[in-house]
């Protein structure tokens, strides 16, 4: 990996480090063990693992100390304390214990680094370049924080999925999947580090490392971009989902004026205008309100009509529509459609919030089969109201 | 000048504070507008009805009906619908407490008297084009107010979650 990329990306993570100094400083005040502080030694042990990746700082820290590859071993616990860190973060959130397994695998971790570092690695040359071990205490040290990455990653995917299915508010729901994106290609980047090293320690020449390297490096790249994503402002998701959530209005009211219009044709509105989508765009809240209010006086009507007729058995005795506005008689086509309608729209609690109706309608509408009349329909003539 | 406009002024007259929209504050101060009591009573109505005003011709006091089948979003609606009425001083059927009491003691057995007393109410299209428009000018006026309030407190729908974020000075 180019220089400049890792000097980047180290430079980022010390910066999430700096910003959140002071929200992880409150909250070690309020109480010893806060998911603000588990996250904010994460984004610190990220910064020291992703600094030691820079060649220039690797061997810096091995003059500066006299011990070879002590920057290796630096890199990796801290690696795997960040994820340790993180995980433990993540089960604060959701209010569960800490496995003991759990801990025991860090010890386990970083008691055999420090072994296979103290017997093996700082008798090696100095090495920055961990893309392919020479030695077999090279491929342990590194198959052992490979794996422990990999595997301890699943808890945060699993938290970070459940907190995103459950997450009602978009802005909040997009911070999660970024948070979901970040661990997946972490943990990714393990698995492809674990047979990257494999592979290569069997043969260095092997052909894999010309597909795998790049890829992994696209991968280190991307979820050291993410991360830091994930701790930005409320105020940057809410820009965020800005346009999203417009789209989203945008295809539920092009829905609900298709069902709008399928029952407008039985009952008709209160008032009978009804502003095309391309008019609604500037004011979509108000229209998607409007269009609902004159779905629920559909309902109503064609729930009054089915109480008069025994459940649209025959057609209404007066011809449908609210006592001021009237609709021609209804055809069998009419009436087969009518009773459709009336089956699918009972189906809804009304008693439900109003972003919740919204999105059940509009659900209702999708998976409302279109009703094809018979070719040769009877018209019913009805008596209209004088 | 068309009807949207012509609500939208009649709104801005009014001189009320959406940011605290609850329906009791806003029929307290229709109410001191107009200087007359508003009552609001549910009743049994027929499909094509939901909701009927009916001005008291002795005492200041206006009756609004509403179909008391309603859910809670197109109550509110109704009540707006017929209040809007109220604000537009439209016309509408006035009755005596004892036709009242009539009409009501004989909508109890059935219901579609208080349709064929309302179709008897001065009446037009306009009106009713005017008090729907307002009704939902009313509420785009409530949504604005609501999706500027979701826009500055909404930060997770479970309220631990918007704690943590708050901890981590996300917000």
């Amino acid at each position: 990996m180019a220089a400049w990329i890792e000097i980047s990306i180290a430079a980022l993570a010390w910066s999430i480090t700096a910003y959140k100094f002071r929200a992880a400083w409150q909250a070690r005040k309020r109480q010893a063990e806060s998911v603000t502080g588990y996250f904010w030694l994460f984004t610190l042990c990220v910064a020291i693992g992703m600094t030691f990746m820079i060649e220039g700082a690797y061997l810096a820290l091995d003059q500066v100390t006299g011990v070879t590859n002590l920057a290796w071993l630096t890199g990796y616990a801290a690696f795997s304390l960040a994820i340790y860190l993180i995980t433990s973060g993540c089960l604060l959130v959701l209010k569960q214990p800490r496995p003991r397994l759990m801990v025991y695998s860090l010890w386990v971790t970083l008691t055999v680094l420090a072994l296979v570092f103290i017997f093996g690695i700082v008798s090696l040359p100095e090495k920055p370049d961990h893309t392919i071990p020479e030695t077999f205490v090279e491929l342990v040290f590194m198959q052992t924080v490979y794996l422990y990455v990999s595997f301890l990653c699943m808890i945060p995917i699993v938290t970070f999925a459940r907190l995103y299915r459950r997450e009602r508010v978009l802005p909040a729901k997009l911070r999660w999947l970024v948070a979901l994106g970040t661990t997946v290609i972490a943990a990714a980047t393990g698995l492809l580090k674990v047979i990257l090293t494999v592979l290569t320690y069997q043969d260095s020449t092997t052909p894999a490392l010309s597909i795998l390297y790049p890829m992994i490096s696209v991968t280190i790249v991307t979820a050291s971009v993410m991360w830091p994503m994930s701790f930005l402002p409320n105020g940057a998701y809410l820009a965020l989902a800005r346009p999203i959530e417009y789209l989203d209005k945008v295809r539920v009211l092009r829905e609900l004026k298709i069902l709008q219009k399928r029952l407008n044709r039985l009952c008709p509105p209160v008032i009978g205008d009804s502003p095309s989508l391309w008019h609604s765009r500037d004011n979509l809240d108000f229209h998607l309100y409007r269009t609902l209010i004159s779905i629920l006086d559909a309902k109503k009507m064609l729930s009054g009509y089915a109480r008069m007729t025994e459940g649209l058995a025959v057609p209404p005795a007066s011809s449908p529509g609210s006592f001021r506005q009237k609709t021609a008689a209804w055809s069998q086509a009419d009436l087969e459609q009518a009773r459709l309608l009336h089956r699918a729209l009972q189906t809804v609690d009304d008693h439900s919030e109003y972003p919740e109706l919204v999105r059940t309608y509009w659900r209702l509408s999708r998976n409302l089969p279109l009703y094809t009349p018979p070719v040769q329909a009877e018209e019913i003539a009805w008596p209209h109201l004088t | 000048m068309n009807i949207e406009a012509k609500m939208e002024a009649r709104l801005e007259e009014l001189d009320f504070d959406f940011n605290d929209f609850t329906m009791d504050r806003f029929v307290a101060h229709i109410q001191q507008i107009t200087e007359r009591e508003i009552l609001f009573v549910g009743w049994p109505m027929p499909p094509g009805l939901y909701g009927a005003w009916i001005s008291d011709a002795e005492e200041p006091r206006e009756f609004i009906f509403y179909d008391k089948t309603l859910p809670p979003l197109q109550k509110i609606h109704t009540q707006l619908h017929e209040l809007a009425h109220i604000i537009n001083e439209h016309p509408t059927r006035r009755l005596s407490r004892a036709e009242m009491g009539d009409i009501l003691r004989r909508a109890r057995q059935e219901p579609d008297i208080l349709q064929e007393v309302l179709l008897r109410a001065p009446d037009s299209a306009q009106c009713e084009d005017e008090a729907e428009t307002l009704a939902a000018l009313i509420q785009k006026q409530v949504i604005r107010h609501q999706r500027l309030q979701q826009l500055t407190v909404t930060v997770s729908s479970d309220a631990e979650i918007a704690g943590h974020f708050k901890a981590l000075g996300l917000i």
